[in-house]
């Protein structure tokens, strides 16, 4: 690249505050007029340093901080950090608060999702999508505000179990949500999916093929929505999830390619449908008994090391801890799927217009704070 | 001198037979911009700004202004007190009086063509002969207006704007043009009385329902001006989620207010076009010669309800569709725009040679 190149290009910087962005994350992008040369995501606006933090806390005392790593699907964290160190120490987690943590890591899925999709049309400029998606979440947060009395950093899933039994009234709450929101994705179908517009913004726009969605270490719907059909909830069941029906949608290129930002978006939609229907099985079949076993006041795992995943909202999110046998753990680490989504940018944002830079980062639904941590 | 000067300025001849003393023709001028501009023109463009702040948040499920006064009625005129208190910044590097004085010169320009509209009989500030083509030209100025004030902000995001602005005017102006011969063919001229007065009250005596054509023509029109007012879906040039607003983040205070001001001028202006040259106008369904000057007051407001009409449904498509991008828009245009309203246009020629001249309504 020669310096009089240099000089036809224009630099933006996309982020790290931008009035469609979700969160801080700074773009580089260089373009030739409208089309894209090149861009270079930089990471870190948000770092807390949250697993260097854990080396200070106790076991049990640091279950607030895993809220923070992806504080759009907490309850997700939360349980992959306890089912990490349950599996390290030994504890057997009673069935009722099995189906309980499928219960709101599911609910937890749909508030997730349905603000994925509302970012990703508010960044093609249909705010009124947004709006939809945050009547229907603000229900969801009324529910775990309920059951737990947070609305976004729940740490209600705990090593052993669950914080608290369900509250009275949450389950017929719940029943009632879910009988309320089915009708209401139709709105969405009609509002976006079916939307000519809507279709033409997202159609072979950022295709990303099987092989290098691999190569990536993409998970969850971006990973599906190339064609990929894994999903850790079927793969390495985790809670009893091997006893729920369920369907893992993949992508079929619909509207444009395999892959595209279309795809993205609509596997989201019915992940919807699906976390619904496994909503009212875990409603249906929650068992009797205890939500937790009870550990002992000054809790310390045993030597050793493990790790265990979940299917969060954006993908696999693993945690692997590491213990000398002491009250505090000697590492913990987070394996984020919104990090593994930043490998591809290099690749994706060349050759296409600056006007949907946006649709692509929307589409494949990065939370900055699960990428910096 | 009242019929020299009502042949140019309608409204001022009319301000002057109102009073008995003659004053020079300069200061009717003035007195009648000073009341097309105040009493026509501003109370129904605050009405739009409150309309598309209620509309939308009907839309989206929120409540909108309800703060300032009943039902939040005076929002705007909070804001424009606000803004006017606002400080007044730029970019360090900004060419002066261009991007001090661009968005205005905009203004200037969407008024001049306002300004052609009938809004009543007797209630044009100027009666041109190639009204029309001045509304056009118009059009394309205040867009190379807007294209001045983006650029010398100079800032990346704005100067990307200020490319996309030029770029839209290959978008819009073609459209435009074809789709505006339908109503120039049928009433003979390019005045814009002349084709208010070629049409009736009744709809069935609107050009839009002259012939088949028409239909079309009036389609290719609408959307050629939703895109020229950069209106959402068509906000390229300053959308939120592509270019953080593009030009319109440079501009602080009252500048930014009056970048809405100018918002909402044209689509008076877009709706003002379409409502005189295929909707009839200002004519009232049924003859209002007994009312005398009442009449003129009848006229207006059934002009102001049929342009609420068409704001209704703008507000509507701009809460509820995603932007397009610049190929779609190009395409929409190029592709669906130009090619219905050449039909249109043809097919309102042929009309007109095979039917001597007279439209569907003639023949009720």
């Amino acid at each position: 690249m020669t310096s009089f190149d240099n000089a036809q290009t224009l630099t933006f910087n996309v982020g790290p505050h931008h009035s469609a962005a979700i969160g801080p994350l700074r773009m580089k992008v260089r373009t030739d007029g409208e089309m894209v040369v090149s861009c270079e995501p930089d990471v870190g606006y948000l770092h807390r340093g949250i697993e260097k933090l854990a080396e200070r806390m106790t076991w049990t005392g640091f279950m607030p901080y895993t809220d923070r790593v992806d504080y759009l699907s907490a309850i997700h964290c939360n349980l992959a950090y306890a089912l990490a160190v349950e599996s390290l120490a030994g504890i057997a987690v009673p069935e009722r608060a099995q189906t309980i943590r499928v219960l709101v890591g599911e609910l937890n899925r749909l508030g997730s999702h349905l603000l994925a999709v509302g970012h990703l049309a508010n960044q093609l400029g249909a705010e009124t999508a947004l709006m939809y998606a945050l009547r229907d979440r603000e229900r969801i947060n009324n529910l775990f505000e309920m059951l737990c009395g947070a609305r976004l950093t729940y740490s209600y899933v705990r090593i052993g179990g669950v914080a608290a039994d369900v509250t009275e009234g949450f389950i017929e709450k719940t029943y009632e949500f879910v009988e309320y929101l089915m009708p209401k994705l139709k709105e969405y179908h009609d509002l976006l999916s079916n939307n000519r517009v809507f279709m033409g913004r997202l159609a072979h726009v950022g295709v990303i093929s099987p092989a290098t969605a691999i190569d990536c270490g993409l998970t969850g719907p971006t990973l599906r929505a190339s064609g990929v059909k894994y999903d850790t909830r079927k793969m390495q069941p985790y809670s009893g999830y091997q006893k729920f029906d369920f369907d893992v949608p993949v992508g079929k290129g619909e509207v444009g390619a395999v892959g595209d930002a279309f795809d993205r978006y609509i596997v989201r939609m019915r992940e919807l449908e699906q976390a619904v229907s496994i909503i009212k099985q875990a409603l249906d079949a929650l068992p009797e008994g205890q939500f937790s076993t009870a550990l002992p006041r000054l809790f310390k795992a045993p030597k050793g090391e493990a790790y265990a995943a979940v299917e969060s909202p954006r993908g696999t999110l693993g945690v692997y801890v590491s213990s000398s046998g002491e009250k505090n753990p000697a590492r913990v680490k987070f394996r984020t799927p919104s990090f593994a989504a930043l490998n591809l940018f290099p690749d994706l944002f060349k050759n296409i217009p600056l006007s949907d830079v946006g649709t692509i980062v929307g589409s494949l639904d990065i939370m900055v704070s699960e990428v910096d941590r | 001198m009242s019929s020299e000067l009502g042949a140019i300025s309608p409204l001022a001849a009319y301000v002057g037979s109102f009073i008995d003393v003659s004053l020079p023709a300069w200061a009717l001028m003035v007195a009648a911009t000073a009341i097309y501009w105040f009493v026509l023109l501003l109370p129904p463009v605050a009405a739009m700004t409150y309309l598309d702040r209620k509309v939308g948040a009907d839309i989206q499920m929120r409540i909108g202004p309800n703060r300032v006064s009943a039902y939040g009625v005076f929002q705007a005129v909070s804001d424009a007190i606000k803004l006017f208190f606002k400080e007044d910044s730029g970019p360090d590097a900004q060419e002066g009086w261009l991007f001090r004085w661009g968005i205005v010169a905009a203004i200037v320009c969407v008024f001049t063509a306002i300004g052609n509209i009938p809004m009543g009989e007797n209630l044009a500030l100027s009666n041109l002969d190639s009204g029309v083509i001045v509304v056009l030209t118009s059009l394309c100025f205040s867009n190379l207006c807007i294209f001045w004030a983006a650029y010398s902000a100079k800032s990346q995001w704005s100067v990307l704007s200020s490319f996309r602005v030029i770029a839209m005017v290959t978008a819009y102006i073609v459209p435009i043009a074809i789709a505006i011969v339908p109503p120039i063919l049928i009433a003979g001229s390019p005045n814009l009385e002349a084709i208010v007065r070629a049409q009736g009250g009744m709809p069935w005596k609107w050009i839009l329902f002259h012939n088949p054509g028409t239909l079309f023509s009036f389609v290719a029109l609408f959307l050629a001006l939703q895109i020229w007012q950069a209106r959402a879906p068509f906000d390229h040039y300053r959308a939120q989620g592509e270019i953080a607003g593009g030009f319109t983040a440079e501009f602080s205070g009252m500048r930014r207010g009056l970048i809405t001001l100018l918002e909402y001028l044209s689509l008076m202006l877009a709706c003002m076009f379409i409502v005189t040259t295929y909707l009839g106008g200002w004519q009232f369904i049924v003859n209002l010669e007994s009312f005398g000057r009442a009449a003129n007051v009848v006229e207006f407001l059934w002009f102001l309800f049929k342009i609420f009409g068409l704001v209704f449904v703008s507000i509507w498509i701009r809460w509820s569709l995603p932007g397009l991008r610049a190929d779609q828009i190009v395409s929409l245009s190029w592709k669906i725009l130009v090619p219905i309203g050449l039909f249109g246009s043809t097919l309102t020629a042929i009309w007109l040679v095979v039917f001597k001249g007279r439209g569907i309504g003639d023949f009720l």
